[in-house]
């Protein structure tokens, strides 16, 4: 099939498709791997190799529960879901965090957050970048996780509750706690304001 | 991310499938989950109800307005006499409802105050209608006739009315001697002579050989005692009638294949 065809697919079409032929799940995983991997890097702090690894089983989660997978649900948060869930108990397995991962700012990340968190975009990109970054992996993992969602991976609220399994009063007080500590540890770098 | 490199990830993954056999779990396995999860909460609510029903049973029948004669004050008498037993099978009931509800599909969009809230609203109501419906006094008979544990937890007041050095003394009518006495046997199976021709006699009693009742009074000497008030027995009258049963077919042996509680050779 032409890579144009599949790109015009709907994800629940995919779903089908790989319900029929076990080897269309590769369009699915196509279409998700990148996203995921980003996704797991800045949510668990676990290193590129083993990123690598939760992602594989997040996939083969996945395709186990393919006829799990209820369409009232918009399959982004249903992937995200179980891909979130694995990162937790990969975490509980290993009970460590070895070491933390820098995540990738591109500059459409960088404005949400400039434009969010009232920061002038005067400031040293390169130094901003590694502030945010340093600020994140320092961050209670509970703020950490919204603020991924909502600033990096671009999901709304509701989609948020979806993949967290939150009411979504909880999703924005959550959110608007973790803005608050988030900003708290930005104001403490000089040169920010 | 320039270490990325997706295609391996994608290949190993269905490498893996093939390798190790993966296939997609049947969509019934999924139905049957939601289902299961969906019948043990509307279960478990409806059995929290009927627990509900009961505890209003056992608390309305409580013998409020001889509470003095139990214990000193209201509140010390409402925490000896509470139906511990239904109110944990309530709260119990309560909880794996909440369990079950916020594992549902959607469950996870409400907030936990009200999946419990409603779920506390609907068992109480509920719990009402079972109680005007009077499925909780079956519920209590079928208990006290059927359990070895019944007096111990489920309604530890029947002994309450064991205490006649206390003024309470709990039993059958065994048969009536003349208009001022009759003889009681307790739950212990010993026979009391009751001096009753001051008491008043609740409307609900019926003073015939074999009526299950409660006695206020005074304990005159070793088995003598003056009854003031004859009161039904409430909640836990099943049980009276299976030890009260025991009791009377022991003394009676004629009357062992028959239900009936008079002993007419007793009686004459």
């Amino acid at each position: 099939m032409k890579d144009r065809d599949i790109s015009e697919k709907t994800d629940q079409e995919l779903v089908q498709m790989a319900l029929k032929n076990q080897s269309d799940f590769l369009y699915l995983m196509n279409r998700y791997q990148s996203k995921l991997l980003s996704y797991i890097l800045r949510i668990s702090s676990v290193s590129y190799e083993e990123a690598e690894d939760i992602l594989q089983d997040v996939f083969i989660k996945v395709y186990k529960n393919l006829n799990g997978y209820d369409s009232d649900l918009k399959f982004s948060s249903w992937i995200y879901r179980i891909t979130h869930n694995e990162v937790i108990s990969n975490f509980r397995k290993r009970q460590a965090r070895p070491q933390s991962y820098e995540s990738e700012i591109n500059e459409e990340i960088l404005d949400r957050i400039t434009a969010d968190f009232d920061i002038e975009h005067e400031v040293n990109i390169k130094y901003l970048r590694r502030m945010i970054n340093n600020v994140l992996v320092n961050l209670d993992e509970k703020y950490r996780e919204v603020l991924v969602l909502r600033f990096f991976e671009e999901k709304d609220y509701s989609e948020i509750s979806d993949i967290l399994k939150k009411p979504i009063g909880t999703v924005s007080t959550l959110l608007n706690r973790a803005k608050k500590y988030f900003k708290k540890e930005l104001e403490k770098y000089p040169n920010l304001n | 991310m320039d270490k990325h490199n997706p295609t391996e990830v994608v290949q190993s993954v269905l490498n893996r499938i093939k390798k190790e056999d993966i296939k997609p779990k049947s969509r019934l396995s999924f139905l049957i989950k939601n289902y299961s999860i969906w019948f043990f909460g509307v279960l478990s609510l409806l059995v929290g109800s009927l627990a509900f029903s009961v505890l209003i049973y056992m608390e309305k029948n409580n013998d409020w307005q001889f509470y003095k004669r139990f214990n000193d004050s209201l509140v010390k008498f409402i925490f000896t006499t509470l139906s511990y037993f239904w109110l944990i099978a309530f709260i119990i009931f309560i909880v794996i409802a909440y369990y079950n509800l916020k594992h549902t599909k959607k469950g996870y969009k409400h907030t936990m105050s009200l999946v419990i809230s409603g779920s506390l609203t609907l068992t109480m109501v509920l719990g009402i209608v079972f109680y005007n419906l009077g499925i909780s006094k079956l519920i209590d008979d079928e208990l006290a006739e059927r359990t070895s544990i019944y007096p111990r937890f489920i309604n530890p007041r029947v002994n309450m009315w064991m205490q006649p050095e206390k003024g309470m003394l709990t039993g059958a009518v065994f048969y009536i001697q003349d208009p001022e006495v009759f003889v009681l046997k307790d739950l212990r199976g010993k026979d009391w002579n009751v001096n009753y021709n001051q008491a008043v006699i609740f409307p609900e009693v019926q003073l015939v050989e074999g009526e299950k009742i409660n006695l206020l009074g005074k304990q005159l000497g070793q088995m003598l005692f003056e009854a003031e008030r004859i009161v039904p027995v409430g909640p836990g009258v099943r049980f009276h009638e299976k030890v009260i049963k025991f009791h009377f077919n022991s003394n009676c042996p004629e009357r062992n294949a028959s239900s009936s509680f008079i002993c007419p050779n007793i009686a004459k």
